[in-house]
């Protein structure tokens, strides 16, 4: 990784940190509780941001990915990295995104979970990116697997639109969306606002930074496989030599016994 | 397999306790929420960072050996 790459990605992690902490601080003790929710409304800070990075933000580049691994022209290792990269980021968040729903939830509505069109589909969505992980463990040459893990991406991001519309298309138990509504008239003011666009700006660099983080482990592990292949060629490779001196030796002490 | 099922439901019920005891002295579900949320991007942050350093220093390692002889493996990734 290049000096600054290294310092960029320093720069994010501090950033990130310090706007996590100001969410949480903003959250938990400055802006006042909700007229109907009560204190219930400061996981409404955490919880539509998470849900952001994963449906939107990693599952966007995921799919991104493997069009252009998929796609002949463009076709590099590098975007098979990143979607790897992307769904394994993207899998920690939609999971927390469904446990800070479900105690939202539990809250708000009285039941840890409800078989409501977006709860179900944003499941569907965390089993599908399980199978995508479990996918790339299946053992198989470079090439077969980039292209199985960039079919079950896109597979998977069929999902996503049926998510985000779940709530228009359903009567749903979950509320619309409060932002970024049909009218675009956001039903929310104040602090509250600020707070909210705040935690989605902190959970965004959270993503870039494990995002980058991952994206190098992708590669290092690719170059520590290359050299682990090496080893055992190198191995193989003795091993014939060896066997090609043994059978050299004894054919030389079979003319010697004849003579 | 007896035993082993009477460990998970051992395993259950003191996980279950442990949140019963954590919400009665007061955590309320958002500051589980906000906890449960942190902690698990801090824990996965941890383990990216430490799963760089490990690779990191594997690399550095298989560079720094000397070269074994002719043969390199052309990578195709």
């Amino acid at each position: 990784m290049s000096r600054r790459a290294t310092w960029a990605l320093r720069v994010v992690g501090i950033a990130a940190v310090v706007s996590v902490a100001a969410t949480v601080w903003l959250g938990l003790w400055i802006t006042p509780p909700d007229k109907v929710q009560g204190n219930f409304v400061r996981l409404v800070y955490v919880h539509p941001a998470l849900a952001w990075v994963s449906l939107y933000l990693a599952f966007g580049i995921a799919a991104l990915g493997s069009v252009l691994w998929l796609w002949p022209r463009t076709r590099s290792p590098l975007w098979d990295r990143v979607a790897a990269s992307a769904v394994e980021v993207g899998t920690v968040f939609t999971g927390l995104t469904i446990v800070t729903g479900s105690i939202w939830g539990r809250t708000t509505w009285g039941v840890w979970w409800a078989w409501d069109a977006r709860l179900t589909s944003t499941a569907l969505l965390f089993v599908l990116l399980l199978g995508y992980l479990a996918l790339r463990r299946v053992p198989a040459d470079y090439e077969a697997r980039a292209r199985r893990c960039a079919v079950a991406a896109l597979i998977a991001a069929i999902d996503v639109p049926i998510v985000h519309f779940s709530v228009q298309w359903w009567n749903t138990l979950h509320q619309n969306a409060t932002v970024l509504n049909s009218n675009l008239s956001p039903t929310i003011h104040g602090s509250m606002a600020w707070t909210l666009l705040l935690g989605f700006v902190s959970f965004t660099l959270v993503f870039v930074w494990m995002f980058a983080m991952r994206l190098r482990i992708e590669k290092l592990s690719d170059r520590a496989a290359d050299f682990e292949l090496e080893d055992a060629i190198h191995e193989r490779w003795a091993e014939g030599t060896l066997e090609e001196l043994g059978e050299e030796q004894g054919e030389e002490q079979k003319v010697e016994v004849r003579s | 397999m007896r035993s082993r099922r009477s460990r998970c439901d051992l395993e259950l019920r003191a996980s279950v306790r442990v949140f019963q005891l954590a919400f009665g002295v007061g955590v309320s579900y958002v500051d589980a929420g906000y906890a449960v949320a942190l902690g698990t991007l801090a824990l996965y942050a941890g383990w990216l960072w430490q799963r760089r350093a490990r690779l990191e220093k594997l690399v550095e390692r298989e560079k720094e050996r000397p070269d074994q002889g002719e043969l390199r493996v052309e990578s195709d990734r």
